[in-house]
């Protein structure tokens, strides 16, 4: 029907606070202060999002703030990241701003699909032995959200 | 709204809104300049300058808006300056619009009356 599919926009200039459930592909160029669950997620560069984002591949050019778990991170050289960042793969450009916890975390899709309601989005990471291979032990701790 | 402008805003613009799918969005969205075109459901509060409620689209709230094109549902409080109801639209509800023009096979419910102050 449409030409773009059924791909939600976040237009320039427009924001957005609440809540969004059941969304596959969504792409942010305003303000969006919200928790997302979706399959795709893109921030675009004058995009700036605020809050839980849970998806399989997240691309990010703009302003991103929150806890974020994600099969697949692609911070493009525009991005700012700060918050908390779950993935499994990333890709980082030239130039991108990344000030969060990085967590590499292959447990998320098990993970996501347990929690999908729980409102913390701190993962069951690994066991103990798992972490200590990964060196990311310091997660946990302060959960302010 | 004229026929063309609603041609213009179905194409797609980066600037324009678009709640598509079987996505439900709930709380408060100001789409700025921009319009907002709604196909999926949402749950709270619209503003911009034009709003389009497509035929799948499903709105409870308020909205307000220059012009407002309801080609689906919606329910709740609508004040605009321009309002098109089409043959599958559903308004439920309180409207306010100085202009209205309902087709023929619109099911509209409620108060209408006209906008006192303009509104955005």
């Amino acid at each position: 029907m449409d030409k773009h599919g059924n791909k939600t926009v976040i237009g320039a200039g427009a924001t957005f606070t609440g809540k969004i459930t059941n969304a596959r592909v969504i792409e942010v160029h305003g303000k969006v202060n919200a928790d997302l669950t979706a399959e795709k997620v893109t921030i675009g560069e004058a995009g700036h999002f605020d809050g839980a984002i849970r998806a399989d591949l997240v691309v990010v050019s703009g302003h991103y703030e929150g806890k974020m778990q994600a099969g697949s991170v692609w911070a493009t050289a525009t991005a700012s990241i700060s918050g908390k960042l779950h993935y499994e793969t990333l890709q980082m450009d030239r130039g991108a701003a990344l000030n969060c916890h990085i967590v590499y975390n292959w447990a998320a899709k098990n993970a996501v699909a347990a929690q999908t309601d729980k409102d913390d989005m701190d993962l069951p990471l690994p066991k103990p032995s798992d972490k200590a291979k990964n060196g990311v032990e310091s997660t946990s701790p302060k959960e302010g959200a | 709204m004229s026929a063309k402008s609603y041609e213009q805003m179905a194409s797609f613009h980066e600037d324009t809104t678009y709640i598509l799918g079987d996505l439900i969005m709930e709380g408060a969205l100001d789409g700025g300049d921009h319009p907002i075109v709604v196909d999926g459901q949402f749950n709270g509060d619209i503003t911009a300058t034009d709003v389009i409620i497509r035929e799948q689209g499903k709105v409870t709230g308020t909205v307000k808006a220059k012009t407002a094109v309801i080609n689906g549902h919606f329910n709740g409080n609508l004040i605009c300056e321009s309002l098109n109801v089409t043959a599958t639209g559903i308004v439920e509800g309180e409207v306010q619009a100085n202009a209205l023009s309902i087709d023929l096979g619109a099911e509209v419910i409620g108060s209408i009356s006209r906008v006192n102050a303009k509104s955005k």
